[in-house]
């Protein structure tokens, strides 16, 4: 299968990878300097002292971890909104709720997270709509604080991750044959059990690939915590900001970009792994033995 | 039969989508341990019917007995039957012995007799040493055996299969109708089989159902579904290919007149006026001109071989008879002027 001209075929890809990798191979060597004092800029010496700094920074360590955290949970609850959405917009036998559901997802991709931010503002606010409501029909009697807190930033990056998780499951649980679901329900399994014990093992592949796409998003969210964490909520990438464009120390915020990139590498190698056992000999490899 | 509580009957059932009826009237009662097919051309209604009696279609009308109780107000996973899907639909997740034991499993059968249930299962189709292989690990007959397994280890009082042969390539078809048969026989289950293949219903069957258009045309055992197929359609599917429409004259002796005029004498009940002869081209012989035997006189217009037999078409004034003759000799030559013997008990006519 080998074809002459293919090398030569790889080079323009192999020029564009280059330029985006060389953007990190300089990034990284800039966390190894230190900053010029005074301006935004860098000089030597050359060591580890922004990692030694970072991982010694109980203020680093702890947003790293409560950033580790918040996107865990946010995987989580999109998967538990994500599957049951996709379910019905695969299975639903009336193609009105199909099309809404998907018509409202596709909806979600357009909008701009800036947009998207200002609408929760407005919908959680103080005196939001959602407190109004909740005001009008007497089950508070003080506007609950929903936005400029976590809760704020998790219900908004949370509508922003659903559509990845459930668009990717949704042609997932489209693709389990509907005669494999009437098999389990024909041998004696009630709906519910054909569900958990058919339906979702069958996808947990396209779960484990939502999921890492998910907490990919989640882990490096930056305009919500910026605009609806009203100061309280700082997740990675708005301390890296702060290291940049506050404190203009260029070499530590390279270094925490780079601790950052390697904990979200290894969490998305632990998906990959994951997802490598859950589709082990499903798939028929080469020829029938 | 009748007295007797029938395994599986069906009274009156219908099934339309809008104002398109899919099933209508179908009416039928099959006793324990029989095999009945469901035979038909795509479209006619047999997976709908196969369907409901699983439970995965509602009946707009009639309904379904299993051992003299209706099971039309139970869910699919309640009913006593199980069912062998075209697509076999084995669980990919799921070794062999997994997907056989899924039933089993839900059944809470004692874990010490599980295992010795499915291997059982699995030894009957000769699948096990497989047990331990998912789905896709094994060839399209290798899955068929599996899902067959499958469904006969949680003892269904019926047994439904919707084209279980489709999928399989001619030879291993052959081979699994045979295997299909001798193992029903061997454990006496009642069966309900939706196929498109006639051979394959005579192969499999008890008795046979051949429907048009959502109703049955005729249910009959096989030899007398072959032999004396109620109508045209029925005769047609059943690959009776000479259908010559004529005309019934009954004078001093009743005759089919042929169109251009040929007479054929025949015995027949039906008034005089339009009908339509059937004969199976196996039933036609070549004779010589002269021969007593001989009833009618044609040209030869082809030949073409058949393996070990000769099929010949044959120039009736402006009908054409085809008659598949045993191959010896050099046989007829086109063009050549031949006598026809027709074996009188093995035609039929039917009003047009």
């Amino acid at each position: 299968m080998r074809i002459g001209g293919l090398p030569w075929l790889l080079l323009p890809m192999t020029v564009l990878m280059a330029l985006f990798f060389g953007a990190f191979a300089v990034f990284a060597f800039v966390s190894f300097l230190q900053p010029a004092s005074g301006m935004p800029g860098y000089q030597g010496p050359f060591g580890v002292a922004n990692y030694v700094r970072f991982l010694t920074d109980p203020t680093a360590l702890g947003i790293l971890a409560e950033t580790i955290v918040f996107a865990i949970a946010v995987t989580i609850v999109s998967i538990l909104l994500g599957y049951p959405l996709a379910y019905i917009m695969a299975r639903s036998p009336h193609r009105i709720i199909r099309s809404l559901l998907l018509g409202a997802l596709v909806l979600t991709f357009l909008s701009g997270s800036i947009n998207r931010a200002y609408g929760w503002l407005i919908l959680l606010g103080r005196r939001g709509v959602v407190n109004d409501a909740l005001l009008a029909l007497g089950l508070v009697d003080r506007p609950v604080a929903l936005v400029y807190n976590w809760t704020g930033v998790f219900i908004a990056l949370l509508h922003f991750t659903l559509p990845y998780f459930a668009l990717t499951v949704f042609g997932s649980i489209r693709s389990v044959p509907a005669q494999v679901e009437e098999a389990a329900r024909d041998l004696g399994a009630g709906a519910l059990t054909t569900f958990f014990r058919i339906t979702v093992p069958i996808t947990v592949p396209a779960i484990i690939s939502g999921a890492a796409l998910v907490f990919s998003l989640a882990i490096s969210a930056f305009a919500f915590p910026l605009l609806l964490g009203g100061g309280r909520v700082r997740l990675i990438s708005n301390f890296i900001y702060d290291q940049l464009f506050v404190s203009f120390n260029l070499p530590f915020a390279a270094a925490s970009s780079t601790i950052f990139l390697i904990v979200a590498v290894a969490t998305l190698c632990g998906f990959f792994w994951l997802e490598g056992i859950a589709t082990r000999r499903r798939i028929p490899m080469g020829g029938l033995a | 039969m009748p007295g007797d509580v029938a395994a599986l009957e069906l009274a009156g059932l219908r099934k339309s989508y809008g104002n398109h009826p899919v099933v209508q009237e179908v009416d039928l009662r099959l006793p324990r341990g029989a095999l009945l097919t469901l035979l038909g051309p795509s479209g006619c209604g047999k997976s709908t019917l196969l369907r409901m009696i699983a439970g995965f279609v509602e009946p707009s009308a009639g309904d379904i007995l299993i051992n003299g109780r209706s099971i039309l107000p139970l869910r699919p996973e309640r009913r006593p039957t199980a069912m062998v899907f075209q697509s076999y639909a084995l669980f990919p997740h799921m070794t062999v012995f997994d997907n056989v034991a899924f039933g089993l499993r839900l059944r809470a059968t004692p874990r010490a007799q599980l295992g010795d249930k499915v291997r059982r299962a699995l030894a009957l189709v000769r699948m096990d040493p497989f047990e331990a292989r998912f789905p896709s690990e094994l060839s399209g007959g290798q899955q068929q055996r599996v899902a067959l397994a499958r469904c006969l280890v949680v003892e269904p009082e019926i047994l439904l299969l919707d084209e279980p042969f489709g999928a399989l390539d001619r030879h291993l078809r052959e081979e699994m109708q045979v295997e299909m048969r001798k193992l029903q026989r061997q454990l006496g289950v009642t069966m309900v089989v939706v196929t498109h293949d006639q051979e394959e219903a005579l192969v499999l069957s008890d008795y046979i159902a051949v429907m048009r258009a959502g109703a049955i045309e005729q249910f009959a055992e096989p030899i007398e579904l072959y032999d004396r197929p109620a109508n045209r359609f029925v005769a047609s599917f059943m690959g009776v290919s000479n259908l010559i429409d004529g005309t019934l004259e009954r004078g001093g002796e009743t005759s089919f007149r042929f169109p251009g005029g040929a007479a054929l004498a025949v015995a027949s009940a039906l008034p005089s006026g339009p009908v339509t002869l059937a004969i199976r081209p196996e039933a036609v012989r070549l004779c010589a001109l002269d021969d007593r035997a001989c009833r009618l006189a044609g040209t030869v217009a082809f030949t073409s071989l058949v393996g070990s037999r000769l099929s010949c078409e044959i120039k009736v004034d402006d009908a054409v008879l085809t008659a598949l003759i045993p191959r010896h000799g050099s046989g007829p030559v086109i063009g050549e002027r031949v006598g026809l013997a027709i074996a009188e008990e093995q035609l039929q006519l039917f009003p047009r």
